[in-house]
């Protein structure tokens, strides 16, 4: 019969270090559970070990009609502020750069099956996330994964998170070279090291092994390196273009450029280098403001860079640095099978329309690589378990997770893929169309996010359901790329997607309504070369329609060939909201109830035994009414920055914040000036040093931008930034929207 | 032998045309109600864009709950998820009486149209560690599971299939010669 414990079991099956860290956590595990362990240094302890919170963790949920309490049996232990213990968790594993082996694919499926509820969900950065695990169970799941060299480390927390990278690395016909084995390098040097283990906040690391094509992401990372070479004497050297400060999040920053070409020698000690200036110079006290994208804003690149080399200068070599340059082409992947190119004769059907979107033909000849498309980025664990037999029989250790939530074999032989079709039939996964429009990227949103607002899995699903069965599209509408976020946070991706949506709520009537705001203009391709812009909220019920909406008005008014993009800039956002104006109007409760739910959610989405007085029923109408202004002032303020005006951008900007401030102070003191003096001073004193408007999570993040933007005073600011000021003014808008909503609750005395 | 984490699957007559969506209400009606009384019921979670996945799922602290279409044929899985202590007889009761009464309820629901077949089960140990899937950990399991099922089909002649995929959790099928409503079955199990 089976062994007593899975530490004897899988003994030196595991790697010692790995070992040894999980035991020390299940320790603390132990300490926390007799109170000797404080719950703050117990929560980052175990974010550090990918050990992540999940939506109503912290006992309690409203079932739709009222807030109840979830009575877990642990009684008042916490594994952090607010994070009682038998709440279920999620669990975060890294899989640096996607790379995964058949066994490692075994063992996911395996704790899959026996720690979580059987499915294995893919995210945007190319992890593995398992839900509703049970902390006392989280040892010997990272033990199962340690012995097939899988480590949750630093998935979560102030750490290096996952290092990403393109899923055509070694088998792009684009590529300058492999990034595959500098981005393996980088995430090993980086794991535990001394000088990552002090930062205020996440970082995050991705390669490129091309410019043009979006796979690496390479523009949004706290530092992103895009393979290049140089000729030098004759011979073909090895470098990264190497970017800093990019990053999505409430407020997107693009990467700069640090240096057009780092040698390869010079990878590591370079990004050790930026590492210990981020360890060193980061916000601390504001979280809102401690991304090392704030870092490079602050300083400015010139200055930024400077400090890096200064820093570079003065670490102590370390052979890692280029130990592994020895290696880079030896260690390289093989096909299990010889290519052979497609034979003509019968194909099963489906199979030409599976091709022509989720097969990519390899440079090495007979072998292409094939995406397999995962519904939501989700695969139970049977699936994940054939999907291993799958590499076992046609392409070996060579599968690899991608930040569109699918699953990539490289080195299927062309020949066998009819069979290897065959084979996803059977398992319903071949499905066509993946990094198409109805391959819908979704971040966990109100499923199991602590921050989701609204349901961006429900929304992908009805999407994907939607324009999956729409077969008059035209092929340009098809390789659109739509993402929703269920949150400001941009989990999803959306600022670079041709549709993006971020959930956000609206009071209608004093009763809450699902919205998602619609972002416009975003660039997948080029690493994420462009961000959108929020064009405005609509009702959750209503996303379809504006999709639909969206891409037949482009495709009937667009000049030939043009691109979503550059119809949205020639016409402007303006006109494109105007077509969509009537389905922003949510109906009332009693005309339609439906509106009032979330998707897949039968429960109200608003608090409905909450009301207010006539009285207030006044000012709310007074305060709806600002902050409808702000929104419009904002959206103007898009206009403007689309008409190449920055300048009246930034001001409009900054105006929509003066006047979503005066929305809420009114309904404190309704003699309030138009003053920005009076409106921010008013502002700090009743909303921000109260806290009224902080949010629960973000804290003073959004009351910041007000103030910081009314401190710099009267500037003329480039585009960027007047992107930047818009972004800010959006958040702050969504907040004071929050902030209403939140008075309105406080029940009626 | 020890076990933890059991999971038992009826399987419905029909379903194959049965939209999940309409266990949303009920789910939710049901944590509303704790309608599963000695349950910490949670969330409702939905997979239902997951090809031969778990459906719309219960979860509660002690067990998920789903309409699950594993192996192609659609049943209610319940699986144990923090298990009461006792020994593996009355682990197995445990998890069978959580899965007949979930059945029970749901039939009970105006808006569910199917009913489940009692006279089949699926049973497996979510445990690789105390019951790897080979042989021996089916004679090992045998006395208790037959113990068990001489309560659950007194009388009624069952055949036990062992599922030996060495990948999958350790399972047994169980095909009984009658096929009770689940309601009788559960006033079996106590």
């Amino acid at each position: 019969m089976g062994s007593a414990t899975w530490q004897e079991r899988l003994g030196t099956a595991m790697p010692e270090d790995l070992a040894r860290e999980i035991e020390i956590f299940e320790t603390q595990i132990q300490l926390r559970k007799q109170g000797q362990l404080d719950e703050k240094v117990f929560a980052e302890t175990r974010l550090r070990r990918g050990v992540y919170g999940q939506r109503y963790d912290n006992g309690l949920r409203h079932d739709g009609v009222e807030q109840r309490s979830l009575s877990y049996p642990s009684g008042g232990l916490t594994k952090g502020p607010e994070t009682v213990w038998d709440a279920p968790g999620m669990q975060r594993i890294k899989i640096p750069m996607g790379r995964l082996t058949a066994q490692q694919m075994d063992a996911l499926a395996e704790v899959a099956d026996e720690y979580s509820d059987g499915i294995l969900h893919v995210t945007t950065r190319q992890d593995i996330q398992l839900h509703f695990v049970h902390i006392e169970d989280t040892p010997d799941l990272m033990r199962r994964l340690a012995a097939v060299g899988i480590t949750t480390r630093e998935a979560c927390g102030n750490a290096v998170r996952n290092v990403t990278a393109c899923q055509f690395a070694g088998v792009c016909g684009d590529q300058s070279f492999d990034v595959t084995p500098y981005a393996n390098a980088m995430s090993r040097y980086l794991l535990g090291h001394k000088d990552t283990q002090d930062f205020g906040r996440k970082f995050k690391i991705a390669f490129s092994g091309c410019k043009p094509h979006p796979c690496g992401l390479a523009n949004f990372h706290d530092i992103g390196c895009i393979a290049v070479t140089r000729d030098l004497d004759g011979e073909t050297r090895r470098g990264f273009e190497f970017h800093v400060g990019g990053g999505l999040g409430a407020v997107p920053h693009m990467a700069e450029l640090l240096d057009p070409f780092v040698p390869e020698a010079e990878l590591l000690p370079l990004a050790q280098a930026v590492c210990r200036v981020f360890a060193r110079l980061g916000e601390r006290k504001n979280r809102a403001r401690a991304r090392l994208k704030f870092v490079v804003q602050k300083l400015g690149i010139e200055e930024f860079r400077r400090v890096v080399l200064e820093e570079r200068a003065s670490i102590p070599a370390d052979e890692r640095w280029t130990t592994y340059l020895d290696d880079v082409d030896r260690t390289l992947e093989q096909p299990l099978r010889p290519g052979r190119a497609l034979e003509p004769g019968d194909l099963p059907p489906g199979f030409a329309a599976w091709r022509e979107t989720n097969l990519r033909p390899q440079p090495q000849p007979g072998y292409a690589v094939a995406t397999v498309r995962l519904p939501l980025g989700d695969v139970t664990s049977d699936q994940m378990r054939a999907l291993a037999d799958l590499a076992r029989r046609y392409t070996g250790d060579t599968v690899r997770l991608t930040v569109e939530q699918n699953v990539a074999f490289r080195w299927v032989p062309e020949g066998d893929l009819p069979a290897f079709y065959r084979d996803l039939q059977r398992l319903q996964l071949a499905q066509a169309g993946a990094g198409h429009v109805a391959d819908v990227v979704a971040c966990p949103g109100t499923d199991t996010c602590k921050l989701g607002i609204s349901s961006s899995r429900g929304l992908a699903a009805q999407l994907e359901q939607r324009l999956g069965s729409r077969t008059d599209l035209h092929p340009d509408a098809r390789k659109l790329h739509v993402k929703a976020s269920g949150c400001f946070n941009s989990c999803a991706q959306h600022h670079v997607a041709d549709i993006g949506f971020l959930g956000v709520s609206r009071n209608v009537g004093g009763r809450r309504v699902a919205h998602f705001q619609l972002v416009l203009g975003g660039e997948w391709s080029g690493n994420g070369a462009s961000y959108g812009l929020a064009v405005g909220a609509f009702p959750s019920k209503r996303v379809p329609e504006v999709v639909d909406r969206i891409v037949d008005h482009w495709l009937r008014e667009r000049r030939e060939g043009e691109r979503l993009q550059e119809f949205i800039r020639r016409v402007g956002r303006g006109k494109v909201k105007e077509a969509l104006e009537d389905l922003a109007r949510v109906p009332a409760y009693e005309e339609d109830p439906s509106f009032y739910k979330d998707w897949a959610d039968d429960r109200e989405y608003t608090i409905g035994d909450m009301g207010t007085g006539e009285c207030a029923g006044e000012v709310v109408s007074l305060a709806q009414f600002g902050l409808a202004a702000s929104e419009r002032e904002v959206f103007e303020a898009q206009v403007h920055l689309d008409g190449g005006d920055p300048l009246k951008a930034g001001e409009l900007a900054y105006r929509s914040m003066l006047s979503a401030a005066t929305a809420l102070i009114r309904i404190q003191n309704i003699d309030v000036t138009e003053d920005p003096d009076v409106v921010v001073e008013q502002f700090r004193v009743r909303f921000h040093e109260t806290g009224l408007f902080h949010d629960r999570y973000a804290g003073a993040k959004f009351a910041m931008y007000l103030l910081k933007r009314h401190e710099r005073g009267a500037t003329l600011p480039t585009p960027q930034q007047a992107h930047r000021d818009i972004e800010e003014a959006q958040l702050f808008i969504e907040a004071a929207h929050a902030c209403y909503d939140r008075m309105q609750e406080q029940p009626v005395a | 032998m020890k076990v933890r984490q059991l999971s038992v699957k009826l399987f419905a007559e029909d379903g194959a045309d049965f939209d999940q969506a309409a266990l949303i209400p009920i789910f939710h009606e049901w944590i509303r109600r704790k309608r599963l009384e000695d349950r910490l019921l949670i969330d409702v979670a939905d997979y239902r864009h997951v090809a031969d996945g778990p459906g719309v799922m219960l979860v509660a602290h002690e067990a998920h709950y789903g309409l699950d279409r594993g192996g192609g044929r659609l049943g209610l899985l319940c699986s144990r998820k923090r298990d009461e202590p006792g020994d593996a007889a009355a682990r197995l009761r445990e998890a069978a009486r959580d899965a007949l009464r979930a059945c029970h309820y749901l039939e009970r629901e105006p808006a569910f149209p199917l009913r489940f077949l009692g006279g089949e089960l699926e049973l497996r140990v979510q445990s690789r560690l105390l019951a790897p899937n080979t042989p021996e950990t089916l004679a090992a399991f045998r006395p208790d599971l037959e113990a068990f099922l001489a309560d659950l089909y007194p009388g009624s002649d069952v055949r036990t299939e062992h599922l030996d995929d060495p990948r999958q959790a350790f399972g047994v099928r169980v095909r009984a010669a009658e096929n009770p409503p689940v309601e009788e079955l559960l006033g079996r199990v106590g």
